[in-house]
């Protein structure tokens, strides 16, 4: 199974929001010239801002989650993988694709692991995510 | 390259983050449904955790190429809680750094590792 987010426009403000809830005080985060000076298109997204992309894209995981029967209030984060290809700057847009790569049950629990490719403007992959996500009541119905 | 960082979130770092990212996972935010869930307290989302890996990466080097960026999740990691996050160099693998958080007590939270090729040994 597959899922496609909507198309995630990269910009400044945002990546200014998330870099400050991380406590980040490197200036390229927040001003161009920074950024432009560092070699950077624009302001670069930190490590983790494909999270974002997840979230806030408008067919975001809860969507996902949803069609494949999980409850967020369920949900754990077993592990996280992201691979960098390429910076995701301000004024990219973003798509994204996840896929169930396996599904196992273990203990009353059901473990995915999925697999979000992240795509810029260019066609070229910025990132490539690999999570494991815990279903802590075991996809049954409550 | 060994180095540490010691730090605690608090609940309003919290609320911040998941504004900011968007995951409104009620565990992270609403301590009514992490007691329900079995929790002690609301748990710091585990992107959150690996963000502010990524920016104790960024902080200790120059200028740093991640390739690779990876983490587990051990246990529940609380705000208030005294961690201690330990970044050890790989003695076999260049370019690697092996990470663990653990608390007070020794109690594993975390682990990972992250790749980078670059010039910015610190």
């Amino acid at each position: 199974m597959e899922y496609k987010f909507q198309p995630f426009q990269v910009e400044r403000g945002k990546i200014k929001e998330f870099a400050k809830s991380l406590g980040y005080t490197n200036p390229i985060y927040f001003d161009v010239e920074s950024a432009q000076n560092k070699g950077y298109r624009d302001i670069p997204a930190p490590p983790t801002f494909p999270t974002v992309i997840d979230f806030w894209n408008d067919t975001p995981y809860y969507t996902f989650f949803k069609k494949i029967g999980l409850l967020p209030e369920f949900v754990l984060h077993g592990e996280q993988t992201y691979q960098y290809k390429t910076t995701i700057c301000a004024g990219d847009t973003m798509t994204g694709k996840v896929k169930i790569i396996s599904e196992e049950r273990k203990k009353g629990k059901v473990f995915y692991h999925l697999e979000t490719t992240y795509t810029n403007q260019f066609g070229e992959i910025a990132v490539i995510g690999n999570a494991t996500i815990i279903d802590i009541k075991g996809n049954e119905k409550v | 390259m060994n180095w540490e960082k010691e730090y605690k979130f608090s609940h309003i770092d919290l609320v911040k983050y998941c504004g900011a990212s968007g995951d409104f996972n009620p565990i992270h935010t609403v301590t009514h449904v992490a007691e329900r869930k079995g929790f002690k307290d609301v748990i710091v989302p585990g992107l959150m955790t690996m963000g502010l890996v990524s920016r104790f990466i960024e902080e200790q080097f120059q200028l740093v190429n991640l390739n690779q960026l990876d983490i587990r999740f051990v246990s529940p990691i609380y705000p208030d809680e005294k961690l201690f996050f330990k970044f050890e160099k790989s003695s076999t693998i260049q370019y690697l750094v092996n990470f663990q958080i653990i608390d007070n007590e020794g109690v594993m939270k975390a682990k990972g590792s992250f790749q980078f090729s670059n010039d910015g040994e610190e």
